[in-house]
């Protein structure tokens, strides 16, 4: 199972291990994203004037996961990065992939989690 | 004008090209602190340091001048000359200013004023990246006051450590040690920056830009011979053209520990460290400030070498004892001042210090210890004043408005929070046509959506490049 967030950029770290530490899942892609939700964005202030960014800084996390911890990841995630600002916090879900194999050893997931 | 007048127009010409270097050290205070520091204050980094440059020229026209070399004082202050008129400063050698013999006393204030703003930018280097901004402003103003007492103790004629011969030609212990000792005060009343130590041990945090650090470096030696040179405080004083032996010295001292801090950190820590060699001259030119107008060429080699070596040692023991100074501004102003001062004991040519009038000849050219005396006095005083005075001031500002950030602000970084603004905003926020924004056609030029349409009825297509 996949199981991606995005969260505010503070917050990567203390997800990651949240999630190692309550599941015992070890491995993440994090890629920094901008984007928003249904605040639209934010106004910022320069010299005293206003001008508006429609995208927030954000950070797309992946984990990839055996399918029985993944409703614990998403658990761990969406309570480690909460911070309840009103920029919004981001969101999390998860969806099935097939055939997952380490580039390294060739092995597919399951194989390896079995071991 | 006669000749006189002629000696006076071409060193107060010198003094005020010194204090114009000396001011543009500021340029290299602030690279190197910024370039040392991260991307998140380097806004704030920038601007404190403005800041403080400002209210040492303001507190020091007002008091500072008249604390640190008015008449008629006594050995702890000066009595006079506060707040100056026209007159005041426009005579040369005169009341109340008499000390300034060969140039008028709007010169000394200018080349004076640099240094005490000099002084107050090394004690924010170790309190950067945690530090509220309303304390850069009003301890900015009560240091300058500090620091005009203690420069009248060693820098005044009437000053009881010059009266003792205390040699400090530009400030190893009133400039650098001083500051030192305030930045001291503050790292420990602060504590460390988040992060900086998980379960007792030390963590890197890496400056954002070493070539900014790099920068500030060669800004500051550049400044330094403003420094140094200029304290000559005229164009004969130990001689027609002593200033450029001065230069030589500064110069010498500063090669040598580029050498002394690369060398010690690839046996201590195995990598010529970029930031550590850059220290290694910042450290050298401190150590070598008090001692420039008093030793051999080779004595300046063997202070500069050692205040490298020092610089590399004292960083990693600094942080050894759980200190967080982010640039190093205790091992490189504090550490390496006091040796630079101390090592004149040993080192002072009697014959240069016959020439200048103050002290004696050092250990090593047989004049016994006597002169390491009045130094090693020279250091307690100024320390136990300094360091007392601030940690007093900035631990009342502590207990009643407090001086650190909340963990939330620092973490936000103090560009967006003390400023409302970011030094780099791109790096944090779209900016309207900012990073990320731009279209990718690898060099082909085109115009935008709109036009393209509109203009591409009458003209031809846009060129390529």
């Amino acid at each position: 199972m996949k199981v991606e967030a995005i969260v505010v950029r503070d917050r990567v770290e203390t997800v990651m291990e949240a999630v190692e530490e309550q599941t015992g899942h070890v491995g993440v892609t994090v890629v920094e994203a901008v984007g928003h939700g249904r605040e639209r964005g934010i106004t910022h202030e320069y010299r005293g004037r206003v001008f508006e960014s429609r995208f927030l800084p954000k950070a797309h996390m992946t984990f990839v996961v055996r399918d029985d911890i993944a409703a614990g990841v998403v658990e761990a995630i969406v309570d480690a990065a909460k911070t309840g600002h009103p920029n919004g916090d981001g969101i999390c879900w998860m969806s099935p992939v097939t055939n997952v194999t380490h580039n390294r050893t060739g092995r597919k997931l399951e194989e390896v989690e079995v071991v | 004008m006669s000749t006189k007048e002629l000696g006076f127009a071409v060193s107060t010409v010198w003094v005020l090209i010194a204090a114009v270097l000396v001011m543009f050290m500021q340029a290299g205070f602030a690279y190197l602190e910024a370039g040392l520091t991260r991307m998140k204050n380097v806004g704030h980094i920038a601007a404190k340091n403005v800041l403080v440059l400002a209210i040492a020229s303001i507190v020091y026209y007002l008091v500072g001048f008249g604390i640190a070399f008015g008449d008629g004082g006594n050995g702890l202050f000066g009595g006079s000359g506060f707040l100056p008129t026209v007159d005041e400063l426009l005579t040369i050698g005169a009341s109340p200013f008499s000390w300034f013999a060969a140039i008028p006393a709007a010169a000394g204030y200018m080349f004076e004023v640099v240094f005490a703003a000099v002084s107050l930018a090394i004690v924010w280097g170790a309190m950067a990246e945690r530090t509220r901004l309303w304390v850069y402003f009003a301890f900015g103003a009560i240091f300058t006051l500090i620091y005009s007492v203690a420069s009248h103790w060693v820098w005044s004629p009437d000053g009881w450590l010059f009266s003792k011969g205390m040699q400090d030609f530009a400030g190893s212990t009133v400039v650098h040690y001083q500051g030192a000792l305030a930045g001291l005060a503050g790292a420990l009343l602060l504590g460390p920056r988040i992060g900086k130590f998980v379960d007792g041990k030390p963590q890197p945090i890496p400056g954002h830009n070493m070539a900014y650090t790099t920068l500030g470096v060669v800004i500051l030696w550049f400044g330094w011979f403003g420094f140094n040179p200029g304290s000559t405080l005229s164009v004969d004083f130990g001689g027609v053209g002593f200033f450029a032996y001065v230069a030589l010295n500064t110069n010498l001292a500063a090669a040598a520990g580029v050498f002394g801090a690369v060398v010690t950190s690839w046996i201590v820590i195995k990598k010529p460290d970029l930031s550590m060699m850059l220290n290694g001259a910042v450290a050298a030119l401190v150590a070598i400030t008090a001692a420039c107008a008093f030793v051999a060429p080779w004595a300046a080699i063997l202070i500069g070498f050692v205040a490298g070596v020092i610089v590399v040692l004292g960083s990693l023991l600094v942080e050894k004892v759980g200190l967080d100074d982010p640039v190093g501004a205790l091992a490189a102003h504090g550490m390496s001042g006091m040796w630079g001062t101390l090592a004149l004991g040993f080192l002072t040519v009697p014959k240069l210090a016959e020439n200048l009038a103050t002290g004696k000849g050092g250990l090593f050219y047989g004049g016994g210890f006597h002169q390491l005396g009045v130094q090693a006095l020279g250091l307690l005083a100024v320390g136990a004043f300094t360091f007392t005075a601030s940690f007093v001031v900035l631990w009342l500002m502590k207990v009643t408005v407090g001086i650190r950030t909340e963990p939330e602000v620092e973490s936000l970084g103090l560009d967006v929070s003390e400023h409302g603004m970011w030094g780099y905003p791109e790096f944090y926020i779209p900016v309207p046509g900012g990073y990320g924004s731009e279209h990718h056609a690898h060099g082909v030029v085109t115009a935008p959506k709109e036009t393209v349409t509109a203009a591409s009825a009458t003209s031809p297509a846009p060129a390529t490049g």
